[in-house]
């Protein structure tokens, strides 16, 4: 918050600080002044995308594409293909490989996408939220 | 009673030790839960960080769904309670995003449909009194550490969930069962919870600080209620013993299993085959209880 007032936006928006907060809101609920600090960071996060300004270690951004690209195909998030996405697109192929074959066993991953969602609908909300992008909501 | 259930994606996959308990303790305690058709994933975390409109329609593309069926909508995954609040929150009270939200869906959604969390139907519809007169096998002598993390109680003002700073319900529900909820500090802590894949040394970090809390506050287990928090503290005790060498090999259990366990319903049955510290110490302990003929050992004692 003080580097917004200082003004100091384009080295905010660089820093992996935005993409460091996890969201967990602890600083929205106990801000004396009633700031909604979670909020700012989720729309610092959109500028510093939409800028291109964004530099980060784990690459988030890339995540949530991942994440959210499973979703818009199968209406329900597809843990195997956002995974793999993310794992192609950081290059990180080898991390937490040795705990894949006990989560497979005990069926903590499915190996094959769930398809009973509303498909259509999904794909709508999508469609839809990209064609009003920039609409300054 | 009867609820409209929505599973959440989780429940397909690296919660499904959730789901399962969650059903059963339902079907035991005498709660219709129905699954919306077509239920769709409420964009999670995501969401929230790519587009406000997105991260409102997802959720609402359920709950105008729910509202058909005219039910509550119950939610045990605490992120998908948490979206699904946040949305009906901000469609309630921003026009423009209402409209917006109602154009991507393709129907009209005001915001209306009651989300609730199963832990408040518990508490709230079912009731303490009839929760412990329900329980077969009380978990006499374990010690649970209730762990709520961040998005059954944050924000505040729009999730409005049990006291944010120091929740209870959890704690309510241990006593019930016949344990003991331990008192200690990082009840609504962060885990690190979506970055577990793209900075697992945040994770690693911040579940070690939680871990080690927990052991040093004499916890035998940690009860949770949100699949992201399951996750992180089951599955990263390993990287923690690789990078630190302290093995903490606390169970983190649903509060779902623990309450399925007191009311008499098998391990199995609960997922308890899914953890990745296996919870034997709990259940050598529900061993012992049924070896003891279930209450006998409280009412001696009562």
């Amino acid at each position: 918050m003080r580097r917004l007032h200082l003004n100091a936006g384009n080295e905010l928006l660089e820093s992996d600080i935005l993409w460091m907060c996890v969201s967990c809101e602890t600083c929205s609920a106990r801000c004396p002044m009633g700031i909604d600090v979670a909020g700012v960071m989720d729309a610092l996060r959109k500028l510093a995308l939409s800028r291109g300004a964004s530099k980060q270690e784990g690459n988030v951004p890339l995540f949530n594409k991942a994440f959210l690209k499973t979703v818009e195909v199968f209406g329900r998030t597809y843990e195997m293909a956002m995974i793999t996405a993310y794992k192609l697109g950081t290059g990180k192929l080898m991390n937490d490989t040795e705990k894949f074959p006990t989560m497979l066993r005990k069926g903590k991953i499915s190996l094959l996408p769930s398809l009973g969602g509303d498909r259509k609908t999904v794909k709508r909300i999508f469609k839809k939220t990209k064609q009003n992008k920039g609409a300054g909501i | 009673m009867k609820y409209a259930y929505y599973p959440g994606c989780s429940a397909e996959s690296t919660a499904r030790d959730m789901h399962q308990s969650t059903l059963a303790v339902a079907a035991s305690l005498g709660i219709e839960m129905i699954e919306p058709k077509g239920w769709t994933c409420c964009g999670a975390t995501a969401g929230h960080q790519t587009d406000r409109v997105l991260a409102a329609a997802l959720p609402a593309a359920n709950l105008v769904k729910i509202k058909d069926m005219g039910l509550d909508c119950v939610v045990n995954c605490a992120a998908c309670y948490n979206r699904m609040k946040v949305a009906n929150h901000e469609i309630a009270t921003e026009s423009e995003i209402r409209r917006n939200v109602c154009d991507a869906i393709g129907r009209d959604y005001d915001g209306s449909v009651k989300v609730r969390h199963f832990i408040e139907v518990l508490l709230e519809d079912i009731g303490l009194e009839k929760i412990s007169s329900a329980i077969r096998q009380p978990l006499k002598g374990l010690k649970v550490a209730c762990y709520y993390g961040c998005l059954l109680v944050r924000p505040p003002k729009v999730v409005n969930f049990d006291d944010p700073e120091n929740p209870k319900s959890l704690d309510k529900l241990v006593k019930a069962i016949g344990g003991e909820a331990i008192e200690w500090p990082y009840k609504v802590e962060c885990c690190g919870g979506g970055l577990s894949l793209s900075r697992t040394d945040v994770v690693v970090n911040l579940t070690d600080s939680i871990l080690g809390m927990a052991k040093s506050s004499g916890a035998d287990c940690i009860a949770v209620s949100c699949p992201m928090c399951q996750v992180n503290l089951d599955l990263r005790q390993q990287d923690i013993k690789k990078e630190t060498s302290r093995d903490y090999q606390i169970p983190i259990v649903y509060i779902t299993q623990l309450l399925g366990l007191g009311l008499g319903i098998s391990s199995k049955k609960l997922g308890f085959n899914k953890l990745m510290v296996p919870a034997s110490n709990v259940l050598e302990l529900v061993r012992r209880s049924a070896d003891e003929g279930g209450k006998v050992e409280v009412s001696s004692n009562g």
